[in-house]
C-alpha cells in the first residue's frame, strides 16, 4: 500500500510538474503554495512523532476496513438507502486514504531527513577513522625511528681504551675521583665516566705520538751515523789490505800461518753444520793425538757463500712453500694431465736431483801411515736427505803391486764394516727411505756409486744421530767422542790393512814369511805354496768344503777370500780357502782346508783336518813369536832399576863423592884409587842396600805408574803423543821422588859417611837401620828433607828418562833400520840418558847438598842456589861426567833389562772382542 | 767365540744318577749340563728354548775333559794329570761350581808328562784310572788316596771295562789286558792286530773300546771290531762295519753298539747283522750313553758340538747343541 501510495504521490508530483510546464502564469502562486506545503508538512512532520503518526495509521486501518466492512454488510442488505448510506461510507473511508496519505507523507519527509542525518553522520565518522589511521601511522613510523637511533652506534665504542682499572690507577685524581667505586655508578655517572676515560686516552695517545716522532728522528740521526761509519770503515779496507799485503813478507819470513788460518776458518764457517762438527773436532784430534793426518776443506767457496745465504733466507720460507707447493700441485694434475706427461720426466728428474742435492763444500782427511799408504776420505753433506756420505781413496805404496794385495787396500774394502755391521749401504736417516720412495728408489745401495757410502760411523762424526732427538749440545759431545773412536779405528784398520796387504803381497809373490825361530816345524819342506789367489764369494760357497761353515753362518758375502793351494808334488794338494773378516785382525781369518790325497778331505770327513783348522783360529797363535806386542807388568821397573843399581852402585858412590867436595880438586881416578887404598874393594859398596832400597821405592813407584798409564792411554789404540808421554811420566816421577826420598836419603848419607873423619861418622848398619836412626835421632820430618828437590829432580829424570826413550825408540822403529831389539833398546836408552843427566844435574848437585848438609847449615832452597852459584854456572853441573858416566849405564842397564823383563815374562794385551 | 765353539768336540757323556740330566765333557774344559727332561717328554713341544743347556762351568780353561763318571755322591772328571770330583748340587746349579775333592797323579808336577786320564771305571768305591802315562791307577775314593798302580801297557790305555772280579783294558799298544782285580795281575791278553782277520794296519793297532760279559769280550779301534769268546778267547764275530777306527763299542744285553770314524753309529746282533744305522752329526763318535729309566735315551756325540739324541736307539730324534 505504501507502494501505491509513493507510486501515486510520484504521479502527483509528476502531474504537478506538468501542470507547472503548462501554466507558467499560476506556477509562481502554485509553486509557493506547494513549496509552503511541502515546507509546512516538512515542520509538521518533525512536529509530530512517529510513534503517534503510526497508532494513528494502525486506527485509520481499522477504521477503513470497518467502513469497508459496513459498506459490504450494506451491500448484501441492500437496504433502500444503499447509495446514500454507501457513498457516505466511501466518503469516510477516502477521508481516511486522504489522511492515510498525509501520514505517508509525513513519514517519508521523516525518513528523508532521517537519512540525510545518517548521512552527515557517516561521514564524521569517516574523517574520525581516517585521522585515526594518520595517527597509528605516525607512531609505528616514530617507534621505528626510535629502534633506529637506538641501534645507532658511536664512534668511541670503536676505540680501544685502557681498562678501567688502569686508568682509575694510572689517571691524576682529580680526574677518577668520581669513579671510585665504579661498580655502584648509574647510567649517567657510567657514561661520564666514559667521557673521562676517552679523554684521558686521547691525552695518552698524543703523548706516545710524539714521543713516536721523538724516535724517530732519533733512528734518522743513527742511520745517518751507521752510514757515515760505514763510508769510513769502507775507506779503511784498501788500507787494511795493503796493510796485510805489507806484512806478508815477514809473515813468511817468520813462518806465521796467520793467514792460512783464517783462510781455513773462513771455509771452516762456510761448511754446513755437520761437516763443521766434525772438522772441528778432527782438528781437534789432529793437534792432541801423534797421528798423520791433513785436514782439507774442499770445493768452490763463492758457491759455498751463495748456498750459506740462500739456506739462511730459505729456513723462514720453507714451511709455507711447502704447503703451498701441495695446494698447487694438485689443481695442475688435474688441469694439465695430458701435458703432464711430457714434463713428468722433467720433473721427476728435477725432484731427483733436489733430493740428492750435495752441499758445495766438502771435508778431505788424508791419513798416513808409516810405510806410505794414503787414505784420503772425502765427506759429503746431502743436504736434503740429511745425512753425510764418504768416498775414500787410497795410494798404495809402490812396492805393493800384487792384485789381491791392491784390493784390500781399495778405497772402499778400507773402510768397510769399521765398526760390526756397517757397509755404508743403507742410510741410517730412517727417514730417506721414504724420501728415496718418492723419486723411484728403493735403497740408498743404487746411489753409492755417485755418492759416496753412508756409514754410521760418518753420521756419528758428524753428530747425527738418528735414533736420539737431535739436541745440538749432545751431538757435539757425541761427535767429539765419536771422532775420537773413529779416527782410532780408522788409523788402526789402515795399519792393519797395510800390514795385511804387505803379506798378501808376500804370499802372491810366492814368498813365505819368515818364521820366528821360536815355532817348531820341520826345516825342510817337501811341499810348497804353489798358488795363492783372492776368491769370490760365489767360488767360496763352491768349494766342497765349506758348506758347513756357510750352514754355521760363520761367514758373509761381505768378507774377503782367498785361496791358498799347498802341493806335494805329484802326490797331494792342499786347498786353504782363507775367509778374512773385515774387523781382522782383531777376528782371527778362518781356514778352511781341503786336502786331495786318496780322495777328498775336509772338516766334515776328517777330524784331523778339523783340529788343524780349529789350532789356526786360535788367537794366540796368530800373535805367536810377537814379541813385540807384549806389555810389561807395573813390577818390572821397579826389578830392571835394581838389577842396574847392583852394577853401577860404585859409580853413584863416587859422583857422591865429587859433589859434596867444595873445593873440586881431587879428580875421578885419584878419588877411587883414595877410597880403595884405604877401605878396599868393598867400600865401593857401602850401602848397597840403600841404593837397592831406594831403587825399589823410587823407581817402581814411577816406572809402576807410568807404565799403567800408558798402557791405559795406548789400549785405546794408537800411540799416545809426546806431549801425553812428557805429563805421564812428569806426574809418574813426582810420585816416585816423593815416595823414594827417605831411602834417598840415607843412601846419600852412607854413601858418603867414608868420606867423613870417623869420628863424625853416622855409621848406618843398612838402609832400615839408617831410616830408622833417622827417624829416632831427628825425627820423622828429617826423613823427607829434600823432599821438594829429590821430587823435582826426579820429575826432570823420569821425564829424561821414561819419555825420551819411549820417543826415541819410537822414532828410531819407524826408520827401516831399527827393530825392536837390544841395539835399539841401546840407543835409545843412551840417549835418555843424556838428556836425564843435563836435565837434572843442577837440581842433583842442590840435592845432594840439601840432604848432606848439618842441621841450619842453609836456611833455605834459596841459601843453598847462592851458596853453590859462587862457584859459577858451571857449579850446577859439578860432577856431570860422573854423573852421565853413572846415569848413562844406569839408564841403559835399566831399560836393557827392562826390555828383556817384557820380552821373556811380559803379558800379551787382551784382545779385545 | 763362535768359531771356538764351531770346532769344539765333545771327549765324554754321562747321566747323572738320577737318570734326569746329562753331563758332557768337551776339549776346552767345559762341562755342559742338559736336563732330559725337556727335551725327552713327549708332552713338552721341544723349541729351541728347551734345548739350551741347563748349566755350564768351566773345570780348567782349554784343557780338554777326556774322562766323566757318574757316582753316587759326585761327578768324576778326568782331565790331564789330575781328576776332579763336583758334587751334584753344585753341578746342576752352580755357574761356578767348586771342586768337592781333587786327586793329583804322580808326575803331575812335570808339564810334559801330565797323562791324560782317558778312562774312568767305578767299582765299589774304588776307581780304576786308565791314564796316557801307560799306567792304570787304582785309587780310594774315600781320601783319595792311589792304592795301586798297575802296569801292563806300553802306551796309553785308551778304555776299561769291569765285570764282576775282571777288568779288561785295552791301548794303543794293541793289546786287551785281562786282569784279576783280586790278584791285581794280568791274568790273559788278547792282540787282535795279530789277526789277519781282524787287523787293519793302515790304521794301526790300538785298541779304542773294550767291553766284556760272561761269555763274550767285545774290543775294536785300529783293528776291526771284534766279538770274541771270553772263556776261550777266540774271535767268533768280525763285525763288518763301514769304518776307519773304532772308539766306541758296547755289549748291552744281546745287542752291540758300536761307533767310531764313520758315517753311522751301529746297532747289532752277535753274529754281526745290523739292527739299525744312526746317521751322526760328528765324523767321529767319541762317546755314546744310553739308559732305560727314568727316561729311555741313547746320546751320541763326538768332533763335533752336537749331541744326537735317540729314544728308540732306531733313529736320530733330536740333536742338542753345546755352546
Amino acid at each position: 500500500m505504501v507502494k501505491e501510495t509513493t507510486t501515486t504521490a510520484s504521479r502527483e508530483t509528476a502531474i504537478r510538474k506538468r501542470r507547472k510546464n503548462t501554466g507558467n502564469t499560476e506556477a509562481d502562486a502554485e509553486g509557493d503554495l506547494y513549496k509552503k506545503v511541502i515546507a509546512f508538512e516538512e515542520k509538521e512532520a518533525f512536529k509530530r512523532t512517529a510513534e503517534g503518526d503510526a497508532k494513528l495509521y494502525f486506527e485509520i486501518c481499522k477504521n477503513i476496513r470497518t467502513l469497508l466492512g459496513e459498506i459490504s454488510e450494506l451491500k448484501a442488505q441492500k437496504p433502500s438507502d444503499v447509495t446514500t448510506k454507501v457513498s457516505e461510507k466511501a466518503m469516510q473511508a477516502a477521508a481516511c486514504v486522504v489522511t492515510l496519505k498525509k501520514l505517508n507523507r509525513l513519514d517519508k519527509v521523516r525518513i528523508t531527513t532521517a537519512r540525510e542525518a545518517l548521512n552527515v553522520e557517516k561521514q564524521k565518522v569517516d574523517s574520525t577513522n581516517l585521522q585515526y589511521q594518520n595517527l597509528l601511522y605516525e607512531a609505528a613510523h616514530l617507534s621505528s625511528e626510535f629502534k633506529k637511533c637506538k641501534q645507532f652506534k658511536s664512534k668511541d665504542e670503536d676505540i680501544e681504551l685502557v681498562s678501567i682499572n688502569e686508568f682509575l690507577t694510572e689517571a691524576p685524581e682529580a680526574k677518577t675521583k668520581p669513579f671510585q667505586n665504579y661498580e655502584e655508578l648509574d647510567d649517567v655517572q657510567k657514561h661520564e665516566l666514559h667521557l673521562a676515560r676517552l679523554e684521558w686516552e686521547l691525552t695518552q695517545r698524543k703523548k706516545l705520538a710524539q714521543l713516536c716522532n721523538t724516535f724517530e728522528d732519533e733512528k734518522k740521526q743513527i742511520a745517518a751515523d751507521i752510514l757515515k761509519t760505514k763510508n769510513r770503515l769502507g775507506g779503511l779496507v784498501p788500507k787494511l789490505a795493503a796493510v796485510l799485503e805489507a806484512t806478508k813478507p815477514l809473515q813468511d819470513y817468520l813462518g806465521l800461518p796467520i793467514e792460512k788460518t783464517y783462510v781455513e776458518h773462513k771455509q771452516a764457517s762456510l761448511l754446513p753444520n755437520p761437516l763443521y762438527l766434525f772438522y772441528s773436532n778432527a782438528d781437534a784430534f789432529k793437534k792432541v793425538y801423534d797421528i798423520d793426518m791433513t785436514l782439507n776443506i774442499l770445493g768452490d767457496q763463492d758457491e759455498a757463500i751463495r748456498w750459506k745465504r740462500l739456506q739462511s733466507s730459505l729456513v723462514v720460507q720453507s714451511d709455507d712453500s711447502d704447503q703451498e707447493n701441495d695446494l698447487q700441485e694438485e689443481p695442475v694434475e688435474t688441469k694439465k694431465r695430458r701435458h703432464r706427461k711430457a714434463s713428468q720426466i722433467d720433473k721427476h728428474e728435477e725432484r731427483r736431483k733436489r733430493l740428492l742435492e750435495v752441499h758445495p763444500s766438502s771435508v778431505q782427511v788424508i791419513i798416513k801411515v808409516n810405510d806410505g799408504t794414503v787414505l784420503s776420505m772425502q765427506f759429503y753433506y746431502l743436504v736434503m736427505l740429511n745425512i753425510v756420505t764418504v768416498t775414500a781413496e787410497v795410494e798404495h805404496p809402490n812396492h805393493i803391486t800384487g792384485n789381491a794385495a791392491k784390493e784390500v787396500l781399495c778405497g772402499e774394502n778400507v773402510l768397510e764394516e769399521l765398526f760390526h755391521g756397517d757397509f755404508g749401504v743403507d742410510s741410517p736417516n730412517p727417514s730417506n727411505s721414504y724420501q728415496l720412495k718418492k723419486i723411484g728408489l728403493n735403497s740408498f745401495q743404487s746411489l753409492t756409486t755417485t755418492l759416496g757410502f753412508v756409514y754410521s760411523w760418518a753420521q756419528k762424526v758428524c753428530g747425527l744421530d738418528f735414533l736420539m732427538s737431535q739436541d745440538i749440545k749432545s751431538a757435539t759431545t757425541m761427535s767429539c767422542t765419536n771422532v775420537e773412536i773413529v779416527m782410532k779405528a780408522l788409523n788402526k784398520r789402515l795399519k792393519s790393512r797395510t800390514a795385511l796387504a804387505v803379506q798378501l803381497q808376500q804370499l802372491e809373490q810366492n814368498l813365505i814369511p819368515e818364521i820366528p825361530d821360536t815355532v817348531e816345524l820341520p826345516r825342510n819342506a817337501v811341499s810348497g805354496l804353489s798358488k795363492w789367489t783372492s776368491i769370490s764369494w760365489q767360488k767360496f760357497c763352491n768349494a766342497p768344503c765349506t758348506a758347513n761353515l756357510i750352514a754355521n753362518e760363520m761367514v758373509s758375502s761381505s768378507d774377503l777370500f782367498y785361496c791358498a793351494t799347498i802341493s806335494r808334488p805329484k802326490s797331494a794338494l792342499l786347498q786353504a780357502f782363507i775367509v778374512i773378516k773385515n774387523d781382522y785382525p782383531r777376528q782371527c781369518p778362518i781356514f778352511c782346508i781341503n786336502v786331495s790325497y786318496n780322495g777328498e778331505f775336509h772338516s766334515g770327513n776328517c777330524d784331523e783336518i778339523r783340529d788343524m783348522e780349529r789350532s789356526l783360529i786360535k788367537p794366540q797363535v796368530a800373535v805367536m813369536g810377537d814379541k813385540n806386542l807384549k806389555l810389561s807388568k807395573w813390577y818390572f821397573g821397579g826389578l830392571a832399576s835394581a838389577g842396574a843399581a847392583c852394577v853401577t852402585h860404585p859409580l853413584d858412590l863416587l859422583k857422591v863423592q865429587l859433589q859434596t867436595q867444595q873445593e873440586g880438586k881431587i879428580s875421578l881416578i885419584k878419588l877411587t884409587g883414595n877410597i880403595i887404598k884405604k877401605q878396599g874393594v868393598t867400600a865401593l859398596y857401602n850401602g848397597l842396600s840403600a841404593s837397592l832400597c831406594r831403587q825399589l821405592t823410587y823407581s817402581t813407584t814411577r816406572f809402576g805408574i807410568y807404565e799403567v798409564a800408558k798402557q791405559t792411554v795406548q789400549s785405546s789404540g794408537g800411540e799416545a803423543s809426546f806431549g801425553t808421554k812428557v805429563a805421564m811420566a812428569a806426574a809418574a816421577g813426582a810420585a816416585g821422588g816423593f815416595v823414594g826420598t827417605p831411602a834417598d836419603m840415607v843412601n846419600v848419607r852412607m854413601q858418603n859417611d867414608i868420606k867423613l873423619p870417623p869420628e863424625k861418622r853416622r855409621n848406618y848398619k843398612h838402609a832400615f837401620d839408617g831410616l830408622w836412626r833417622v827417624y829416632k835421632e831427628e825425627g820423622p820430618r828429617r826423613l823427607f828433607s829434600g823432599a821438594s828437590t829429590a821430587t823435582g829432580r826426579a820429575i826432570f829424570m823420569t821425564i829424561g828418562q821414561l819419555s825420551f826413550y819411549d820417543q826415541v825408540k819410537h822414532l828410531l822403529l819407524k826408520t827401516k833400520y831399527f827393530h825392536d831389539n837390544s841395539i835399539t833398546h841401546f840407543l835409545s836408552s843412551l840417549t835418555a840418558g843424556a838428556v836425564a843427566t843435563t836435565l837434572t844435574q843442577p837440581l842433583d848437585v842442590l840435592k845432594t847438598r840439601a840432604m848432606n848438609a848439618k842441621p841450619g847449615e842453609f836456611k833455605s832452597m834459596f841459601d843453598l842456589i847462592l851458596y853453590t852459584a859462587k862457584l859459577g854456572p858451571l857449579g850446577f853441573f859439578k860432577g856431570y861426567v860422573p854423573a852421565f858416566v853413572r846415569l848413562a849405564p844406569q839408564t841403559i842397564l835399566t831399560f836393557v833389562f827392562l826390555e828383556q823383563l817384557r820380552l821373556n815374562f811380559g803379558v800379551l794385551p787382551k784382545p779385545k772382542h | 767365540m763362535l768359531n771356538k765353539s764351531y770346532y769344539n768336540t765333545i771327549l765324554c757323556l754321562t747321566f747323572s744318577p738320577c737318570g734326569n740330566y746329562l753331563i758332557v765333557g768337551d776339549i776346552y774344559g767345559k762341562i755342559t749340563v742338559f736336563h732330559l727332561y725337556r727335551f725327552m717328554n713327549p708332552n713338552v713341544n721341544a723349541s729351541s728354548q728347551n734345548l739350551s743347556c741347563s748349566n755350564s762351568f768351566t773345570v780348567q780353561e782349554d784343557v780338554q775333559i777326556n774322562s766323566l763318571l757318574s757316582t753316587e755322591h759326585y761327578l768324576v772328571v778326568g782331565v790331564v794329570g789330575e781328576i776332579f770330583g763336583y758334587d751334584w748340587k753344585v753341578v746342576k746349579n752352580n755357574k761356578d761350581a767348586k771342586v768337592s775333592w781333587k786327586v793329583e797323579l804322580p808326575n803331575s808336577n812335570d808339564l810334559f808328562n801330565k797323562a791324560e786320564i782317558n778312562c774312568v771305571i767305578n767299582k765299589e768305591g774304588v776307581l780304576y784310572v786308565g791314564c796316557g802315562d801307560n799306567k792304570i791307577y787304582v785309587i780310594n775314593l774315600e781320601g783319595g788316596r792311589i792304592l795301586r798302580t798297575l802296569s801292563g801297557h806300553s802306551d796309553y790305555v785308551h778304555s776299561l771295562f769291569n765285570m764282576g772280579d775282571e777288568l779288561a783294558s785295552g791301548g794303543e799298544d794293541g793289546v786287551v789286558n785281562i786282569w784279576d782285580i783280586r790278584s791285581k795281575t794280568v791274568c790273559n791278553k788278547i792282540e787282535p792286530y795279530k789277526n789277519d782277520e781282524i787287523a787293519r794296519p793302515n790304521l794301526g793297532k790300538w785298541i779304542g773300546t773294550v767291553c766284556i760279559n760272561d761269555d763274550w769280550l767285545l774290543c775294536g779301534g785300529g783293528p776291526k771290531l771284534s766279538l770274541w769268546h771270553f772263556r776261550s778267547l777266540t774271535p767268533s764275530t768280525v763285525f763288518p762295519l763301514d769304518d776307519q777306527g773304532i772308539y766306541f763299542g758296547e755289549i748291552v744285553n744281546d745287542k752291540v753298539l758300536a761307533g767310531g770314524r764313520a758315517d753311522h753309529f751301529y746297532n747289532m746282533v752277535f753274529n754281526g747283522d745290523i739292527v739299525s744305522k744312526i746317521p751322526t752329526s760328528c765324523v767321529s763318535v767319541f762317546s755314546a750313553v744310553h739308559q732305560e729309566e727314568p727316561y729311555r735315551a741313547l746320546c751320541i756325540a763326538g768332533s763335533s758340538p752336537k749331541i744326537d739324541i735317540c729314544s728308540n736307539f732306531n733313529y736320530k730324534d733330536q740333536v742338542l747343541v753345546v755352546t
